[in-house]
């Protein structure tokens, strides 16, 4: 089954949308479920998202203009899969914070954004994903960001993360693993 | 010489067998619908498939197969078990031996497959494997070339069933998820997840009415098959229908598994069935099986010219059965069937070719479904098996398939031709349920090759005339129409006819008529003469049975439908059968109880019904006339079809009347009553009326207004004769009141018929309960006549109380006492009228 993961569009405010290569990644059928970490700040932006999949879970960032919840848990497969925006957690991506988020929402892996960094990685036995802006939109401490997106294949009690990134106008591919223990 | 002999020993089988085939249809396909693993309990080693037909297949042919049989023997003794062993693993495996250890074995099986003899048969499957050549004709071969075919559809598997999480080393740009990459696997895989689901779609809606096709691991046997021949034959893909050819196939390997794995439990079969028959490679023998099958059909599916030309020049295995005409301009399947209808259609029989061009009924609109799936819907499963027998056992090229289009379109030709457009469509695309489908078999044959194959005249004629009646034409017409046919062996179909309603008829009487224990013999029309009855008993006896066979062919026609639900099919015959259920019911029921209250008077009122329905239906239809073409189309086919409805509920009424009088009759005779000749008279007004119904009386609608001016008069009559202080108002009334009891009502009629002693206590009482709620007493004399009502009324199902409020009602009530032809009478009355009574409730 696959996942799309993306956040911090910040359409139209910092980008005028998606790279037109990630744009053509992204057709209909391919993908069941989007998870989004939010900043999608327009109506616009979710719409589209909506050709990509049906099923949508978004939770608010902290320069939305539409109502989402704070956060959310999603069950996919086996594994229990926490989303927030990550503007609450403070320090923003600190792993021991993280956590602490992980361990009040009982989740297999933490889906946070609002770095605009990629990250993920596994700690105490948890999953960890930050994928990143996909617009590569600048963020309160950097101008320069990497549009970046995930892609969770989720079999049983394994999921293949395939990030995206774009780095100098080529679309770069990595791969990760993570078996639930 | 044994082609001669053997056919024409068919012909006479065929004669007497196909009340008993017909019945045993009903009962396979009722055995169908349950699990496969019903098969299990049904007999233990016997071949789910396993008809009568191995007994009374004892032929000349069979007895020279034994002999040859045991002869060649020698080679393969090996086959015989311990002969201690099951006596059921003794007759399976001897009937491999009388299939397949013999010099000449191929020509042997071809042969009982066209005869279809393999109906029975527990190695159909490996029959349909050297029928399309996916077993060599060199025995000693087959599992050589069987492993082989199964090593080679594992490697099309693995090839075409891709996961693309398997392979990892590929580069990740190329191989990830959303790769648009041509030689990505994940690509790839949304690719073959369109083509599957396509598939999918299909495969879940074949033959929805057997259980076995509902299994996933059936369902996903034959997606994977699908999907494999799809994807290795790129140009043609997955196109709609083959899985309606494959199904049969994996059926029929499945059931042989079966009755494989049966037969194995008593003995150790030989090494030969084990490979054969192992039902691990089902899938694997459907796929090289419906492959070979699919190099002659392919070009049927193909949409495009160049298609099938690639298809050629691609193929590197040399085929040795391709077609010249199969390279032809166009699309192949229209060229086909449009060939089959201009060239071989009009040869032999050219005047249903211009019926059907002057209709303008393009071969396309039915045959494309004929064609492409080899018939498959328009069999039921049982019989299309047999059908295929014949195909493959003919020819790989399935060259037969022309000539049982043809014999399909000759065996309905008389309907045909008798038919308007919207008929004619109805009954090509609802293909009427064949009796004896070995005898289309036949005459394809025939058709083929006039010289070498005897004439099956019998089996055309019959099947025609059945199927005209079916279609609610009148008797008359038929026999001159089909006279024409087959001039010659009218007597002998007759008989068989006869022969063939009778049986049919014995339990429906039985259950039909409680009151009448000799109906079955008695017909009335024999029984009794009859005044103004222009018709011989002959004609009765016609008409019994072929409504008999209507009522069948309706039930096979709904089961039909069930099956065709899927195909977009909207016009046709099949829609408006539906209809009977729904709309029409009103106008009938009020119909039917018009003509049961007054006989003489209302059988030509009901004829104005219809006709005043159909007239008033028109007027309002004639407002929305305006609004679109189609509309209007809908709506005439929506009338023709309340049309045939109602033609059929007449039928219906007349045959049911037929029976109930011809009981009445019986019981009056019997009884010796001072006014018989009276009621004789009536009964025969009502056989009158039953004929008008039937259709076989001429109904003159000049009549009907004379009649209905003395209708009145009449009834007013009798009622002042009969309660002189009561005018027509308190009969009003009165049956105002009877409608309210309509309910329960029924129940003491039946009472009292079933007590047949016509106790007057029992009507007495039922009026008095009514009189009660009256509170006004009277004479039970005086109470006969409302009473008299009620029974009438149970002819029609007590739903219709509309009619009752209606005005119409004085009248309708009135004649009800007309009925009674002498009212003045009253002890006589009462006897006549418990027999009415009698008839009524059993209508219902």
């Amino acid at each position: 089954m696959l996942v799309l993961v993306l956040g911090d569009l910040h359409v139209p405010h910092r980008c005028s949308g998606l790279p037109a290569k990630f744009k053509k990644l992204l057709v209909p059928g391919k993908i069941q479920h989007i998870l989004c970490t939010g900043n999608l700040c327009t109506k616009e932006s979710y719409d589209y998202l909506r050709t990509l999949a049906s099923d949508i879970h978004v939770v608010r960032g902290d320069s939305e203009s539409l109502n989402y919840p704070e956060e959310k848990v999603v069950t996919v497969g086996q594994f229990r899969i926490g989303l927030i925006h990550g503007h609450q957690v403070i320090p923003w991506g600190d792993v021991a914070s993280l956590a602490l988020l992980q361990r009040q929402l009982d989740v297999d892996i933490l889906i946070s954004g609002h770095t605009h960094k990629f990250e993920a990685f596994e700690h105490e036995n948890k999953f960890y994903i930050n994928p990143g802006s996909a617009t590569g939109a600048y963020n309160a401490l950097e101008i320069n960001t990497t549009p970046s997106f995930v892609l969770m294949d989720i079999q049983a009690s394994t999921v293949v993360i395939y990030v995206y990134q774009l780095i100098e106008e080529d679309v770069k591919v990595e791969r990760i693993e993570f078996t639930k223990p | 010489m044994t082609v001669e002999s053997k056919t024409s020993e068919g012909l006479q089988k065929l004669v007497r067998e196909p009340p008993r085939r017909r019945l045993q249809y009903y009962r396979s396909s009722s055995a169908e619908l349950k699990s496969a693993n019903m098969y299990h309990s049904v007999s233990e080693t016997s071949h789910p498939l396993q008809t009568e037909e191995q007994e009374m297949g004892v032929d000349p042919l069979q007895s020279y197969l034994n002999k040859s049989g045991q002869g060649g023997s020698s080679e393969n003794g090996s086959m015989h078990h311990s002969p201690d062993s099951d006596g059921t693993f003794i007759s399976y495996s001897k009937e491999w031996e009388e299939l397949f250890v013999n010099n000449n074995y191929l020509a042997t099986i071809r042969l009982k497959g066209i005869n279809g003899q393999l109906r029975s048969s527990r190695f159909r499957s490996v029959c349909w494997k050297l029928f399309l050549e996916v077993l060599p004709q060199d025995r000693s071969q087959w599992i050589k070339s069987t492993s082989e075919l199964r090593t080679s559809y594992n490697k099309i598997k693995e090839i075409h069933i891709t996961n693309p999480r398997k392979a990892g080393q590929q580069d990740l740009i190329i191989n990830n998820p959303l790769s648009q990459d041509e030689g990505s696997l994940w690509n790839k895989f949304f690719q073959d997840k369109e083509l599957r689901a396509m598939i999918e779609q299909d495969v879940t809606r074949t033959f929805p009415e057997m259980q076995y096709f509902q299994q996933e691991n059936v369902r996903k046997i034959l997606t994977d098959v699908l999907f494999c021949y799809a994807r290795e034959n790129e140009q043609l893909l997955y196109k709609q229908g083959m899985h309606e050819l494959l199904a049969p196939i994996v059926f029929i390997l499945h059931c042989d598994h079966q009755a494989f794995s049966h037969a194995s439990e008593a003995a150790q079969p030989s090494e030969e069935m084990k490979v054969l028959l192992n039902p691990e490679y089902l899938e694997h023998d459907a796929y090289a099986m419906f492959t070979r099958l699919m190099k002659t059909a392919e070009h049927w599916f193909s949409t495009f010219e160049h298609d099938s030309q690639k298809e050629k020049d691609a193929m590197v295995t040399p085929m040795p059965f391709a077609r010249p005409q199969d390279i032809g301009p166009s699309i192949a399947i229209v060229t086909k069937v449009n060939q089959i209808q201009d060239h071989l259609l009009k040869k032999h029989d050219i005047e249903l070719y211009m019926h059907l061009n002057r209709l303008e009924i393009a071969p396309q609109i039915y045959g494309l479904r004929w064609v492409r799936l080899l018939f498959g819907r328009e069999f039921p499963l049982q019989d299309l098996l047999v059908v295929w027998d014949a195909l493959f056992a003919d020819s790989i090229t399935l060259n037969l398939v022309d000539y049982i289009f043809v014999a399909m379109l000759l065996y309905i030709r008389d309907a045909l031709i008798s038919s308007n457009y919207q008929t004619c469509l109805g009954l090509l695309m609802h293909y009427p349920p064949i009796e004896d489908v070995h005898s289309l078999i036949l005459r394809a044959l025939f058709l083929r090759d006039p010289k070498k194959n005897p004439r099956p005249v019998t089996h055309q004629f019959q099947q025609n005339l059945d199927y005209y009646k079916a279609r609610g034409a009148d008797l008359m017409n038929k026999t001159r129409a089909s006279a024409k046919a087959a001039p010659l062996n009218i007597n002998k179909v007759s008989n068989s006819l006869l022969n063939f309603g009778r049986k049919l008829i014995a339990p429906a009487m039985a259950s039909g008529s409680a009151a009448g224990p000799g109906g079955s013999g008695g017909f009335p029309g024999t029984a009794m003469p009859v005044r103004g009855m222009g018709e011989a008993p002959q004609h009765h006896h016609h008409h019994h049975h072929h409504h008999q066979h209507q009522q069948h062919q309706q039930q096979a026609q709904q089961q039909r439908l069930m099956k065709s639900e899927s195909m977009p099919v909207q016009l046709g015959k099949g829609q408006n059968s539906k209809n009977i259920s729904s709309s029409p019911s009103i106008e009938s029921l009020s119909g039917g109880r018009e003509f049961t209250a007054s006989p003489p008077l209302s059988a030509s009122k009901k004829d104005s019904f219809f006709s005043t329905i159909s007239r008033s239906r028109s007027q309002s239809k004639t407002m929305s006339r305006k609004e679109s073409e189609e509309e209007l189309e809908a709506q005439i086919s929506f009338l023709q079809g309340q049309l045939n409805d109602l033609e059929a509920m007449c039928k219906y009424c007349a045959k049911m009347m037929n029976t109930h009088l011809g009981n009445i009759q019986e019981v009056i005779l019997q009884e010796r009553l001072e006014k018989e000749d009276e009621i004789l008279v009536s009964l025969a007004g009502l056989k009158q009326i039953k004929d008008i119904l039937k259709g076989s009386l001429r109904f003159n609608q000049s009549q009907l207004e004379a009649e209905e001016n003395e209708q009145i008069t009449i009834a007013d009559d009798h009622y002042c004769s009969n309660n002189q202080d009561k005018g027509t108002s308190e009969v009003q009334k009165e049956s105002a009141m009877t409608k309210q009891q309509c309910i329960p009502r029924p129940q003491a009629t039946t009472d009292s018929s079933t007590g047949e002693s016509k106790s007057a206590d029992d009507y007495i009482l039922v009026s008095k309960e009514e009189e009660g709620s009256k509170s006004s007493a009277r004479q039970p004399a005086q109470t006969l006549p409302p009473h008299k009502e009620a029974p009438a009324k149970q002819e029609a199902p007590s739903r219709c109380s509309l009619i009752f409020s209606d005005p119409l009602m004085g009248s309708m009530s009135a004649s009800s006492s007309n009925l009674s032809s002498s009212p003045d009478d009253d002890s006589s009355n009462n006897s006549k009228d418990s027999d009415f009574t009698i008839v009524s409730p059993l209508d219902l």
